[in-house]
Parts: structure tokens; sequence; C-alpha cells
């Protein structure tokens, strides 16, 4: 509707097309992978947008990455819950 | 004729060869016909060698022009112009001088010359439709004076007197669009008459004697405008019968030819309209406003934006918005152009990458959360536009240097108050008037509250769409700059709202430009008022508590599981009361059958006050869904519940694919029914991969009872409405055939495992 620049969600599409022919040459394991990424950063669309950077590659990647992180730090929290669970079970075991 | 004094409400204003025909109702309901004669009048800016040849080609008319030289403003750059002021003594053959004028003149500017005459004379006197006052009229029937008790955008008014009679086509399972034949019934003052086909002159008699004694103020149709006030017309021509469907037998009709518009990526069709004389002629079926807020709201617009409520219903919101803004510019001596003429400035690509942007949508956290608050900015844009006085003229204007708007770094004017905020700051505050009103009126348990709810469900619409106009290149005043700087200031508020938010304590689930939902643990009503009170002090735009949800659920987009979507919701809140939007039982798409079991199911998780409330009660509602499932597979479903109904997006010979949507597009073409794009089509489908039967769909019109349906389509559209509530829980199609003892075919792509996103949300 009358837009000169498109939407977010456009461009990522536009960018995850660019990398056909890179998912092309991935294991199916990592295709998977690959699209996984690509959908943690459509969570971020509102940043994305915001920021309307000039190369819009740096936004998706930068989004991709934040999604990471949070993953990573959830999941750190999950060992040292985990490894605290195995503690006492010793514990209680000894 | 006596020269009298009519205290009561002008009710129709039209041209005629005397001037401005006005038709007034007094307190005892009595109509009373005046005129008045008007000499409108347009302006051109013109050099005087060049008047000289505008002299010259007005002589050529058979009736009385005149020029004159006269000082108005240009609304840009705000400077006085000394333009030529061209006056057409003849309110009829006004538009006729302008065109004439515009061929001989094509690169000239033309100024308030494609305005309707009786809207001229309107914003040049201020009166305005239902104007309540003392009328002065002279024994040849002139109006001469009028001393008015009321104002324009008065909140507080009287109403006539007005009597109602409803012409309809009688019922049928074909649209009336469709039909050929005369079945009308007509239906006033409690009572309904049918009138039979044979005889059309019959027709025709019967509905004069019937308007003869009802004398109907308000002549109300379905499909009036297309259908049925043509076919009647046509049928008094043939047969030299007059038809007495205007109060004034002088007057014609007046009609406009139909259309179709894009709107929002949308093709909506729009019949032509069909006025009356003296009387209103108000059709449903034709009519954004009617549908949305009834004739509260019709005369709500059309008293505040002077356009006459036969107008009024008809026209778009653009319309009623540009319209108060050119009485505006009457008031104020501002020049109209004629067409829009003021270019889009040159912006660097860098500006333009961050100008061209909406609000900011911030894509939910999946699946079911609760104790949720909802904050929601109270009519964010037209408050932005009046608390900044951003305006088309404002942006970046000539004369200051203030880079006012975020991120953007334009310029907004300080030393005037723009077009666009001055016209919106009655609207605005009317609106939060009757807000308040219904409110007040509904604790006490006064009916009337619905007036008031009509009304500011009128005005809500005019403030929902005034910003779309501010960058659309048919207003006459927009600017795309002004637009952009409105949401800027958007985009600035909903963040300063979610920092304020996060930095006591809550977590952001969603928003959606102006609205926003929140999350933390045990925040009671006080504490999410004391939050909107610190927003909406800092950000200037009132932000208030929508309500607190006993659950809320996002579901996954539909293309991917993994994904969410935005504006896709359903919740309750604390008061059991449900909020839903985008999903298939609030769809227009949706088959009534599956709208209802989805109703149906969300009945039952309504009552579940937490989480595990609703995990509890899932299988409930399950065994809901299962029932439905059964229905189908039996093939005893009422067909007519299964009804699809889309619009169609281009005329049936331009489909090149095979949906169901051209097939039965083609099918009602060759049956002889043209239809337009925008125009909506019903069908039940019979079988959508198109292999077992002949047809994939058949229209309504030509469905009979033993055409049976697409059971197994059907059944999946259960399946997907069902996946939408309870996909989160673990319900995915897999599980839920299994659970309805259904076989599973095995999907055609496999869904990865959603490892990254479901460790994300914690």
């Amino acid at each position: 509707m009358g837009r000169t620049v498109p939407t977010f969600t456009m461009v990522i599409q536009q960018e995850m097309e660019s990398w056909t022919k890179f998912r092309r040459g991935l294991r199916q394991e990592d295709q998977e992978a690959l699209d996984e990424l690509f959908r943690a950063a459509r969570l971020q669309l509102a940043s994305c947008a915001y920021a309307a950077r000039p190369i819009p590659f740096e936004s998706i990647a930068m989004a991709m990455l934040v999604s990471q992180q949070r993953v990573i730090g959830n999941l750190k929290k999950r060992v040292e819950r985990l490894e605290q669970a195995g503690k006492q079970n010793y514990h209680d075991a000894a | 004729m006596s020269p009298s004094i009519i205290t009561g409400w002008l009710f129709d204003i039209y041209p005629s060869s005397d001037g401005i025909t006005i038709w007034l109702i007094d307190k005892e309901g009595v109509k009373h016909r005046a005129f008045t004669p008007f000499v409108p009048s347009f302006f051109m800016h013109i050099s005087p060698e060049e008047e000289r040849r505008v002299a010259a080609l007005v002589k050529s008319f058979p009736f009385k022009i005149t020029l004159d030289r006269v000082m108005r403003r240009e609304l840009y750059s705000n400077e006085e112009w000394n333009v030529l002021r061209i006056n057409v003594h003849d309110t009829l053959r006004f538009k006729q001088v302008v065109q004439r004028l515009e061929r001989h003149f094509p690169h000239y500017v033309f100024f308030n010359s494609d305005i309707q005459t009786q809207q001229i004379y309107l914003y040049e006197t201020g009166l305005f439709p239902l104007a309540f006052g003392e009328y002065s009229i002279n024994e040849s029937g002139m109006l001469t004076e009028w001393q008015l008790h009321d104002t324009y955008d008065a909140s507080e008014y009287s109403m006539p007197p007005l009597s109602t009679m409803k012409l309809m086509n009688r019922p049928d399972f074909v649209s009336p669009k469709f039909r050929k034949s005369y079945q009308i019934e007509i239906s006033y003052e409690g009572e309904t008459y049918s009138l039979e086909n044979d005889q059309p002159a019959e027709i025709l008699h019967a509905v004069n004697s019937h308007l003869k004694r009802c004398d109907p103020d308000i002549v109300l149709t379905e499909y009036g405008d297309a259908i049925l006030l043509p076919l009647l017309v046509k049928l008094s021509a043939e047969l030299k019968i007059p038809l007495l469907l205007n109060r004034d037998q002088r007057a014609g009709y007046f009609t406009t030819k139909e259309s179709s518009y894009f709107v929002y990526g949308k093709i909506v069709h729009k019949d032509g309209a069909f006025e009356l004389a003296g009387r209103w002629h108000l059709d449903t079926e034709n009519s954004f406003m009617m549908g949305e807020a009834s004739l509260d709201g019709v005369v709500e617009i059309a008293r505040l934006t002077q356009l006459p409520v036969q107008h009024q219903s008809r026209s778009t919101i653009g319309t009623a918005l540009s319209s108060m803004q050119l009485s505006w510019a009457y008031r104020n001596n501002y020049l109209i152009p004629a067409k829009k003429r003021e270019p889009e400035e040159f912006k660097s690509a860098a500006t333009l990458l961050l100008a061209d942007r909406g609000g900011l949508i911030f894509q939910p956290i999946m699946g079911y959360h609760e104790q949720i608050g909802e904050l929601d900015f109270v009519s964010m844009y037209p408050t932005i536009m009046v608390q900044h006085n951003v305006s088309p003229e404002t942006v970046n204007c000539r004369c200051c240097n203030n880079e006012a708007v975020p991120e953007l770094k334009y310029t907004i004017c300080t030393k005037r108050k723009g077009i666009v905020p001055e016209t919106l700051r009655p609207i605005v505050a009317k609106r939060s008037f009757y807000k308040k009103e219904k409110k007040r009126l509904k604790k006490s348990g006064d009916a009337t509250w619905h007036i008031y709810d009509r009304r500011q469900n009128a005005l809500k619409w005019m403030l929902v769409t005034c910003f779309g106009y501010l960058g659309y290149k048919n207003a006459r005043f927009g600017k795309i700059e002004a637009h952009e700087s409105v949401n800027a200031f958007s985009r600035d508020a909903i963040l300063t709202a979610k920092e304020i938010a996060e930095s006591r304590g809550y977590k952001f689930l969603h928003a959606i430009v102006d609205c926003m939902w929140l999350k933390k643990e045990g925040a009671s009503e006080a504490d999410y008022e004391a939050l909107c009170e610190e927003v909406s002090s800092q950000t200037k735009i009132e932000i208030s508590l929508e309500g607190i949800y006993n659950w809320i659920l996002f579901p996954s987009s539909k293309m991917d599981p993994n994904i969410p979507t935005a504006n896709r919701y359903v919740g309750f809140y604390t008061s059991k009361e449900i909020k839903v939007r985008g999903i298939e039982v609030r769809r227009r798409d949706t088959p009534k059958l599956i709208k209802r079991m989805q109703g149906e199911m969300l009945e039952i998780l309504g009552e579940a006050e937490t989480i595990a409330e609703v995990k509890t009660l899932a299988s409930a509602a399950l065994a809901k869904a299962k029932e439905y499932v059964e229905l189908l597979r039996s093939g005893k479903a009422d067909p007519m519940e299964l009804v699809i109904r889309r619009h169609i997006s281009q005329e049936a010979s331009e489909y090149k694919n095979r949906s169901a949507n051209a097939e039965v597009a083609k099918a009602l073409d060759e049956a002889g029914m043209k239809l337009q794009p925008g125009e909506s089509i019903e069908y039940v489908l019979l079988d959508s991969t198109g292999k077992k039967k002949p047809e994939k769909a058949r229209p309504l019109t030509f469905y009979s009872f033993d055409d049976g349906y697409d059971i197994e389509k059907y059944i999946e559209m259960v399946f997907k409405s069902v996946e939408t509530l309870l996909l989160p829980l673990g319900y995915d199609e897999k599980t839920l055939k299994q659970g309805f003892g259904m076989k599973i075919k095995k999907r055609r792509k496999s869904v990865s495992t959603p490892f990254l996103l479901s460790q994300y949300v914690e």
C-alpha cells in the first residue's frame, strides 16, 4: 500500500530466499538449524524495524544472536538447577 | 403564503432552480419547504491579462457569471493572495462552469471548485444538518434569516420527530441484487404490507398510496441504491406513472455511479447512490455508518461535518473528515486547492528508511499466559496530532527550526495551529464526553446510554482513519511527512511505555502500535493504574487499563507452528468477558458451524481462571469438538451453516487458477450475474480436491440440499480451529485424530521439533 520500504517481515523473507543456495549445500540437520535461526530473527521484528539500519542483514544477524544468547542463558540456568538437584540427590543417597 | 417563523430543525438541503431548497421540520413534525437565493463561487490564482481571457469565456454562458478580485490566504505558505473570484448565478450549473474553465485553463490551479453547491452554502452560512433554531420565511417562501440555538459541535442536541418507512425486497435465498421479480415489502407504524409482483403498474400505485399515507421522512431500504429504487423509477418512466418517492415533486433524483476501489490492500465495491429530495433515503447495505453506528451515528457525523445526511451516510470517512477541514478553511478564509498539489519533499535514502515505517509491532510470546494486564493508549494517533500540532502545513514549515519529531528531526511550526489538529480537537473532546456519559448512564441503568455509545462509535471511526488521510495521495490536506511524524511519535510513545513498565518489574509480552500486554505476578488493578498514570504523564498521551485477563492465548502462525503472529489472540478478563481478535470465531470467512463450535469451546474454557484450569477443561472442550466432527461425518450438518463467504478480487474472466473462488465466480458469471471486484460470493464446498466431483464448490444460489458437502474438508476446518486453541497444550492434528479414532495421513512436510523457541520462552 504505497510503501517504498518493505516491511521487515518481507525483508526477512527476501533475506531467507537469498540464502537458498547456501541452504541447499547444508546437511538436512543443518538446514533445520538455519531455518530455526531465521525463525528466531522473526521474533525481533519490532527492534529490527525500529533500528532501520541500511543493511538489514546486520539487524537480522543481531536478532539471531540475541535469541541464541537468551537460549544459552536459559540452558545455563537449567544445567545449574539440574546440577544442584544432582548434588542434593548424591548427598541424600550418601 | 404569509411570513412565518418556524421553530425547528434543518432537515434537507439541495440546489434547485431558485437557488438552494431547504426543508425544515417543526416541533409538531410538520414539514416546510423554503428556498434561498445563492451564488456559489470559486477562485483562480491568475494574472490580469489572463483574467481577460476568463472574462471573455464566461460571457458565452447563457446565465449570469460575475468576476471580482478578493484576498484569500494560501494554506502552506500562509500568504495573502489576490485571487480572481468567479461567481456563478445558477446553483445547478456550477459544475458545468468549472469543467469548462478547467478545459480552457488546464495548467492553472482552481480553488474551492470541486465542492457541491449545497456544501458551499452550509460552509458560508455556518448552518448544518438538523441545526435547531428559529427560521424566518417571507411571503414568497424565501428563507430570510435565522437564529440558531445549536452548534455543529454540540454534545447535547435534540432530534426532530422523524417517520420511517421501510422498503424491502422480500426475503429470499437469492440476493436481492440478482433478483428480477418485484416482491416488495413495505412497513411503517408497526404494520408490514406485502406487494405481489404480477402487474408492475399495481406495484407502483401501491407504493405511491403507502408513500402518501405514511409520508415518511426516512425511506430505509436494503440495496435501495443499486436495485430497488432504480427499478421502481425505471418502471415509473416506462408506464408513465409518476412516483412519489421525492417529497419535492419538482426535483429529480441525485444519482452517482457504482465504483470499486482499493482500501487497505482489499478491493471494495460500492453501489452508486440514489438520493431523494425532501426525504432521506438510507440504504443499510450501502452505508458504512449505518452498518457501524446506525442513525444516531449518521446524524452525529452529519452535524459535525456539515454533510447532508443522505450524502454523509454514503460517503467514506475521508470525505467526512475533509468536509470538516473545508469548513474550517472557509471560516478562516483559506483557499482550498481542487486537486492536491503538495509534492513529497526530497529526502535522502537514510531518511526514507527511517521515515517510511508504521507503528511498532512486537511479536507476542506464544501460548497461554495468566494474570495479564492490557494497557491501551486512548485515541493515540489523533491525540498525537492534537498534542504535537502535526498537520501538513506545520510539518517542516518555512518559519521554524526545532527538530521536534523524534528520529526524523522534522520541524513542527510553533507559530500557528494546524488545520488537522484544529478539526480533530472537537472530535476527540466529543468522543471522550460521550464515553463518560455512556459509562455514567449505563451504571445508573438508564437505557439512553445506547445513544451515546452509538455516537461515540461513529466518532471512533473518524479518529481511527483520520491518520491514514494525512498520507493519502488523494487527501486534500495530506502530506506524507506529517504522516511519518505521527508514526515516529507513536513509536517513541510505545517504547517509553515499555521502558517504564519494565523498570517497574513488568514483563513485556506483546504490543501492537498503541496497546500492550504485560505480566507481573500478583499485580493489582491499583498497580496498573499507577503505571498508567506515569506513562500518561511522560508521553502526554492518555493510557488506560483495558482490563486484567484470567488468561490469554497467543496462538501460533497458521503457516508455521513455531512462529507467533501479531493480531490473533483470545482471552478472558477477570470479569469473564471475552476478547477475541483474528481467530476463526471472529473471522467473517469462517462457516457458521465452525464459528459455533469454536464459540462453544471457548465458553467452556472461559470458566477457567488459571492455566491449570484451562488444561483440566480442555478435555470437555474436545468432547464438544468431537460432537461436531460426528455431525459432519454423518452428513446431517445443515448446509446453510457451511456456507463460505468470500470477496472476489477480480472479474470472473480474469481468474487464471481453478480455486473454489474462481469456479464459483465463473459459474455465477455464466448464469448472467455480473460481479464487480470487491463484491461477495457465497458457496458450499462440494469437493475441494476437485477429484471426485465435477465442481469444487457450488454457489449458494444454485445449491440444493441433496448436493451434500465436502465432509473431509469441513472436518479439517474443525481440526484447524481446535488446533488454534489447543496446540499450545500439546494437541496437534495427529493427537486430535487419534483421540477421535481417525486414520492418520502422513504430512507432506515434517515439522521440525520446536527446539530453539520453546527454550527461548521461559
